[in-house]
């Protein structure tokens, strides 16, 4: 059987073949970066999942809405009255939350001309009902914020914005919806002024310890990462003795390697390597600590005599 | 596919999220590596690893077992690697985050290659989105070029057209070579 050429000009198929066989690069993946892949997949797909129940919900709304002239025809007068007066509330709530008039819109890009509302004072005031985080395609105000205050209002710009920031500090630790948490920790995490804010960072930790979902959680922990503040320190150690999900805890020993030259962190994590459940998060606390400067022991072991 | 995916691949369908781990568990590094070497970029490859199970998730109902489960995964790897690339999920945001001292997750191995052959696979690359795919599939992953057609939704001409033009690109390395 003639063997088959390719019309490659330069090199038959097979030699190309057997050129690649031997140069192609070989990816061999790390096991506990896969591991927390496979956390944050199961974060996102509760996520998901609420997303869908939620379209359900609405789907069968939609199902009533349509069946609802019959149901009028037959009614008694009563119920006519009953799903009237309904009606009027819903259309009265749909009226209060219509979009506010341009003039009164929270001044996103500052250039508008629009009055610039203090967003972090309505928030402090409780007067903000929920904010929607969302990201926009606009580079210089990347970050949307869908805010309901009684109307809509919404905010447009970068996650520098002292406004914004607190908006988002506000979804990270009060919103109900686990996948608005994490898109807020993401963008907390990607902020420059992540090190220097104090009310962000504690509202990272806060989540870090409260937040029900681990994909939350894991997020928190990666936004914090190379923060070096006692705060931080002190809820990793919380978090690698007590969490109860092992790849949250896995992600906080992880962070624990900026603090090495603590001394709480280097017995926190000397406890989990020893005495974790889970073999990988032992090996990790094992691997972490092998990277703490030579003599810190020695100084440790000086410091407690 | 051996009747353990298939039993897992049912239960996934009548939503059970369990089964879904498992299955997400067998192909997950085979996964992970494509995206790699389409993106070679880590923090690109690990978003769309959760893109491309998130769609297996909610597509997984309409899985007809036609094809196997592993050459339907790959087709929403390769095609999610092109969204990526091309920008549809690509968030301004992400330009900003800066891994600060975060170790490799995975590590390029194989034999020691010379800096000629080094430069054949910066080249390789370099190679435009679709005939670096193309290329992957086919002289990384030693694919059939009929399977290729069949992952990305091609014709078996277009693969061969994609597999020509990237050699042509790579004409002067491959010719010193050769």
């Amino acid at each position: 059987m003639p063997k088959r050429v390719s019309r490659n000009p330069l090199m038959t198929d097979d030699q190309l073949q057997e050129l690649f066989s031997k140069i192609k690069p070989v990816y061999r993946i790390d096991e506990q970066w896969l591991t927390d892949q496979r956390y944050r997949l199961m974060g996102a797909l509760e996520v998901a999942e609420e997303r869908y129940l939620l379209g359900r919900i609405g789907q069968r709304l939609s199902l009533w809405w349509e069946e609802l002239p019959y149901v009028w025809v037959v009614a008694r007068p009563a119920m006519a009255l009953a799903a009237a007066a309904l009606v009027g509330i819903l259309v009265g709530r749909f009226l209060l939350m219509a979009p506010a008039a341009p003039g009164a819109t929270l001044a996103g890009r500052g250039e508008s001309g629009a009055p610039q509302m203090d967003l972090a004072e309505m928030i402090r005031a409780g007067e903000v009902k929920g904010i929607d985080v969302g990201l926009s395609d606009d580079p210089d105000n990347p970050v949307e914020l869908i805010i309901s205050t009684g109307q809509k209002l919404k905010l447009t710009g970068s996650a520098e914005r002292e406004d914004i920031l607190a908006a988002l500090e506000y979804v990270l630790v009060k919103d109900p919806n686990p996948g608005q948490r994490l898109q807020s920790a993401r963008i907390l995490g990607n902020s420059s002024r992540l090190g220097e804010k104090q009310s962000t960072i504690m509202a990272l930790v806060s989540a870090l310890l409260t937040d029900d979902n681990p994909g939350v959680r894991i997020s928190v922990i990666k936004s914090l990462r190379g923060v070096r503040n006692p705060l931080v320190k002190d809820a990793l150690i919380k978090t690698v003795l007590e969490d109860a999900n092992e790849g949250v805890r896995r992600a906080a020993v992880d962070n624990m390697r900026y603090f090495l030259t603590d001394l709480s962190v280097r017995s926190a994590l000397l406890l989990v390597s020893r005495m974790d459940p889970i073999e990988t998060v032992r090996y990790q606390a094992y691997q972490v600590l092998s990277e703490a400067p030579e003599g810190l022991f020695d100084e440790s072991l000086d410091s407690q005599q | 596919m051996d009747q353990k995916t298939v039993t897992l691949i049912r239960a996934s369908q009548r939503g059970d999220q369990k089964a879904f781990h498992e299955l997400v568990a067998m192909y997950d590094e085979k996964i992970m590596t494509l995206a790699l070497q389409i993106l070679k970029n880590k923090e690109d490859a690990e978003d769309v690893y959760q893109e491309v199970f998130l769609k297996a998730w909610k597509n997984l109902p309409t899985f007809e077992f036609k094809s196997d489960f592993y050459t339907w995964l790959y087709r929403i790897t390769t095609n999610s690697c092109y969204s990526y690339r091309s920008g549809k999920m690509r968030h301004h945001l992400e330009n900003i985050s800066l891994e600060e001292g975060y170790h490799d997750a995975y590590t390029e191995t194989g034999p020691e290659r010379s800096d000629q052959q080094n430069r054949i696979l910066a080249r390789v690359d370099a190679l435009p989105q679709k005939q670096k795919t193309v290329f992957v599939l086919r002289y990384y992953q030693g694919h059939k070029i009929k399977d290729i057609a069949n992952l990305l939704g091609l014709t078996d001409g277009t693969v061969k057209r994609y597999l020509h033009r990237a050699t042509l690109k790579l004409r002067k390395d491959l010719a010193t070579y050769a």
